[in-house]
């Protein structure tokens, strides 16, 4: 079983060593297009005039992820961007698209709205993997759903691409707006797609 | 003009700048959800 957060309260946790020394704060996830798992966090430097830094934190790195911080053995465990985007074989800055504010669509071509947030599956066990499951969306008004915000079901063989994000059309099925029973929006989703393959 | 006027200004263009350097430091640090799209450009 795992724990579902939503990438919003990750993002500005502060990254502390074992060694208490506070090195950074969560700027960016960053997950595969092709999966859905969890690679990176990108980082901000601490205080007021420190911009984006130039090194990332790879999830393997990562030992501990807390209510207020995320924990990791010393600031060796952080790595240059480039070799956090270049890990494999793509280009590093055509490669990457922020996904919030993406139009969502099914398969059969119906919006259902806009990426507000993402919601991610974090195994309980200590370096277990991390996955993107679903998307908060605010609702297109042909939904009929009213304006607050809906989660929506993710297929565990996840594709995307920054500028559209398609789900299958059956997704629109498990809209939820609790992410208590999120989980088992999700469980039935994946249950029905793997029925219906 | 009188002496405190142009102090007002001043301060008033103090206010500006340090406003919108706050701004761009805050939307230079806020974050995002990034996909790592390997494949793209590839297809």
């Amino acid at each position: 079983m795992s724990t579902l957060v939503r990438a919003s309260e990750l993002a500005q946790r502060v990254v502390v060593t074992y060694g208490g020394e506070d090195v950074a704060q969560i700027k960016d996830i960053v997950y595969a297009a092709n999966g859905g798992e969890i690679g990176a966090f990108t980082l901000a430097g601490r205080g007021l005039f420190a911009g984006p830094l130039k090194v990332g934190l790879p999830w393997a790195a990562v030992v501990g992820l807390g209510q207020d911080a995320v924990i990791i053995e010393s600031e060796d465990a952080l790595v240059p961007l480039a070799d956090l985007f270049d890990a494999a074989d793509g280009p590093v800055s055509s490669g990457r698209a922020d996904i919030l504010k993406s139009e969502v669509l099914t398969d059969a071509g119906t919006s259902l709205g806009r990426v507000s947030d993402v919601i991610i599956g974090i195994g309980d066990t200590q370096g277990g993997q991390a996955d993107v499951v679903g998307y908060q969306i605010d609702p297109a008004e042909t939904l009929g759903r009213g304006k607050l915000p809906l989660l929506i079901p993710l297929p565990d063989t996840l594709s995307a691409s920054g500028e559209h994000l398609m789900v299958p059309a059956a997704a629109a099925n498990y809209l939820t707006d609790d992410l208590a029973s999120f989980g088992s929006a999700i469980d039935a989703f994946r249950s029905q797609l793997g029925g219906a393959s | 003009m009188q002496w405190w006027v142009w102090l007002i200004i001043v301060i008033v263009i103090i206010l500006v700048v340090l406003g919108a350097f706050i701004a761009v430091q805050a939307r230079r640090r806020s974050g995002g959800v990034i996909i790592n799209d390997r494949k793209r450009g590839k297809k």
